[in-house]
């Protein structure tokens, strides 16, 4: 009835508009006009709240600023002249000679540490650009601005660190220079290892992009857009994927992007059914995994609203073992030093490549956070992990929240050493004083709480979120809203709670969480398992 | 704010769309995209005629989100010159101007939140009535504003948004749609949720 209802709601809300009375309106629905008549009644009565009008002599001052900028924009654009492309370099190489010969190349070295925010960033472009004057091999050069723009996404990732907004500058540096680099790739006949590397740099270039759209400063949602589509066609091109047919819109990208987990239920040429929702396909997808038999596979979407309804530019298999090789770690941040960090007894090393999900946090020692790591290949001895550093994946900043002292752990078991229990390859010590654990089978996802003792985890509770055998067992995770008392939703995917979930936090419209489930027959998701990552809401108040 | 007070107010002005209007909507329609493309040429009259439609609207919709008669003003201000800075890459394409400006404002909201709960501020500018008001309707104006600013601090974000931009500003589902970047099947289900909370909300005021 809940869907049903909204429809007729809305319409005798355009009824009302037309002038229409509200008796005659409610007479055409007489079996829901008790409950719709409170309802247009109240926004009847919204339409009559007085419109707040701003004092006249601060709109005229607008106006006079307003105008101003108008016109200095336009004399801007007058004076630009037509040769525009070689206008930066020609402003770039004489900031550069200039700024060499006054200060014998010190500042040159400072504007090189610059961040985006700097006043020195301009200048660290200029010099990058410089380099290139003199490298006359093309793949060097396309190696070079890939090296770059590579370095725009450490950029990105200090900037959310440290809380501060990232702005156009660094994503239209980042787009120029993937731009350069895949013209060059795609002109003649580029060396493989060049290929591979601009599609595995474009490919955690989206993701990281995808991370970091609610730190994009407001005004620059623009500039984020049109770079999202150059790294997404980049990746479409490379894989030697046709060329989109339908052009992605920046628009469109710069609106909100979701990502969503859930079963696939169908596969149809222009649309997939996953967890009851439709999300439709074409060109501009990128379908990553084994694509063989994907009916009643786990796929990540990656979705942006269409005209049509959800449309996924991504969609990922994941193989059981790429769950199977993360571990999540949750608790406070005790060090946060270059480009690692300590948290939970272990260091985690971050790179270009690390999502960094701050919401609305810095990264600084105290804050809560959860990482998603894995073992570094070379670490990896027979299986388990003999490394002292972890690789950070995903980092998600959250609210202090709890002791300090505590530590989360989750991940798959796989077995005992010495001990110690194997979690996602990774050897997990408990302290002596911790309660006897019943060892779970192998391939169970467990999760065990504690609190810290120098490298071990005084265990306090160890559970299992899913049985190596249950099948279909379904992984929701972003931002909450809620629906009613029992129904919520993440992205498009609706799930319910019962009596029988189990829900660590306090669910809250507008936090974030992870949830794990059963789908439902018509599409929803019945919660097994929710994790609250967040105290409050992270959207405006 | 009271339901009843509400209701006297709602019988001094009913909004209707006559089919004359209607008719003329199609040309009202060609010459927005006209003034569009001269404003995007620097056009004096038609950024005049930009910046007299959008400012006292996004007053309006600061002032109901922020109570702060300065903020609201500034937040109007700093939209149109973004507005203005970002015209030029304005296509039509399905997007109506004013979901286009709206989303851009509402971004900026979503920041101006941001940089106050790490640095709290005090307004001193708090309900300064409009100069040309009398005190007797900038009385009822500042009741009525007041008291629904107080309910929608009582919803969600995206409800409050809803609310604001389709019953307050008057845009239909697909620009509310493109302003939140959510389905219109989404802003159905928020309007629904939004209207009963908030009738809740002013029902429990007028028994107290």
């Amino acid at each position: 009835m809940g869907r049903n209802f909204q429809t007729i709601l809305d319409e005798c809300l355009k009824e009302l508009e037309t002038g229409q009375s509200l008796d005659a309106i409610l007479a055409r629905y007489p079996e829901e006009a008790d409950q719709l008549r409170p309802l247009l009644l109240t926004a009847q009565n919204l339409k009559a709240v007085p419109i707040s009008r701003p004092r006249s002599h601060v709109q005229q001052a607008g106006w006079q600023r307003f105008l101003g900028e108008a016109i200095a924009l336009r004399r801007a654009r007058e004076r630009r002249p037509s040769f525009g492309l070689l206008r930066p370099v020609a402003v770039a190489a004489s900031l550069v000679l200039m700024l060499f010969s006054l200060s014998g190349g010190a500042t040159v070295y400072a504007a090189s540490l610059s961040l985006p925010d700097s006043p020195l960033y301009p200048l660290k472009l200029a010099t990058e650009e410089a380099r290139l004057w003199f490298v006359f091999d093309e793949d060097d050069q396309a190696g070079i601005l890939l090296d770059q723009s590579e370095t725009r996404m450490t950029e990105i990732r200090k900037l959310v660190q440290k809380g501060k907004p990232v702005e156009g500058n660094v994503l239209s540096a980042m787009r120029g220079r993937m731009t350069r680099a895949t013209d060059i790739i795609n002109k003649r006949d580029a060396p493989p290892e060049l290929v591979t590397r601009a599609n595995e740099l474009s490919a955690s270039q989206e993701e990281i992009l995808i991370a970091i759209g609610e730190n994009v400063a407001a005004g620059d949602r623009d500039e984020y857009g049109k770079v999202l589509v150059v790294v997404h066609e980049v990746r479409i091109e490379l894989q030697g994927l046709s060329e989109p047919a339908r052009r992605l819109d920046p628009e469109a990208l710069a609106e909100g992007i979701s990502s969503f987990t859930g079963l696939v239920e169908q596969r149809q040429d222009d649309a997939w059914i996953i967890s009851g929702t439709k999300i439709l396909v074409d060109q501009a997808t990128i379908v990553e995994g084994d694509t063989g038999e994907v009916i009643g596979r786990v796929a990540q979407v990656t979705i942006i609203s269409g005209p049509g309804g959800p449309q996924a530019i991504g969609i990922s298999l994941p193989g059981s073992e790429d769950l199977a090789k993360t571990l999540t770690i949750s608790g406070i941040i005790d060090r946060v030093a270059g480009s690692k960090i300590q948290l939970g007894g272990r260091t985690f090393k971050l790179d270009a490549s690390t999502v960094i999900d701050a919401g609305s946090f810095v990264m600084e020692p105290g804050v809560h956070a959860r990482v998603e790591s894995e073992c570094a290949e070379e670490a990896l001895v027979d299986g388990v992990c003999r490394g002292s550093e972890l690789m950070a994946k995903r980092i998600v900043l959250l609210a202090p929240e709890g002791p300090p002292e505590t530590v989360t752990v989750e991940g798959v078991f796989q077995g005992q050493d010495d001990g110690s229990w194997i979690i996602a390859g990774i050897p997990i010590d408990f302290a002596p004083e911790s309660p006897a654990l019943v060892t779970p089978p192998p391939g169970t996802l467990v999760k065990v709480t504690g609190s810290q003792q120098d490298q071990a985890i005084l265990v306090a509770t160890a559970e299992s979120i899913r049985p190596p055998e249950e099948l279909g067992l379904v992984k929701l995770e972003g931002v909450v809203d809620q629906l009613d008392d029992k129904q919520w939703q993440i992205g498009p995917a609706p799930f319910h709670t019962t009596v029988a979930t189990r829900i660590g936090g306090e669910l809250i419209p507008g936090a974030r969480a992870v949830v794990w489930g059963l789908p439902n027959e018509d599409g929803s998701l019945d919660a097994i398992h929710v994790d609250v990552l967040d105290t409050r809401s992270l959207l405006a108040p | 704010m009271s339901v009843q007070a509400l209701s006297l107010l709602a019988c001094e002005r009913s909004i209707r769309t006559t089919a004359r209007e209607r008719t003329g909507q199609s040309a009202q329609v060609r010459r927005e995209e006209e003034l569009i493309r001269r404003a995007q040429e620097f056009d004096q009259e038609a950024l005049g005629w930009l910046y007299e439609l959008f400012y006292p609207k996004l007053y309006n919709y600061a002032y109901l989100q922020l109570g702060d008669v300065q903020q609201a003003e500034d937040l109007a201000s700093e939209v149109l010159l973004r507005v203005l800075e970002s015209l030029k890459g304005y296509r039509f394409r399905g997007v109506p101007l004013t979901a286009w400006v709206f989303r851009i404002a509402r971004n900026y909201l979503i920041d101006l939140h941001r940089r106050r709960q790490r640095r709290p501020q005090v307004s001193l500018y708090e309900g300064i009535p409009s100069a040309e008001d009398s005190p007797q309707v900038a009385a009822e104006r500042a009741t009525a504003q007041s008291e629904l600013r107080l309910a929608l601090t009582r919803l969600t974000e995206e409800q409050r948004q809803v609310i604001i931009l389709k019953f307050v500003e008057g845009m239909d589902n697909t620009s509310v749609a493109r302003v939140l970047g959510r389905s219109q099947g989404a802003v159905k289900s928020l309007q629904h949720r939004a209207l009963v909370s908030l009738r809740k909300i002013l029902s429990s005021e007028e028994v107290e």
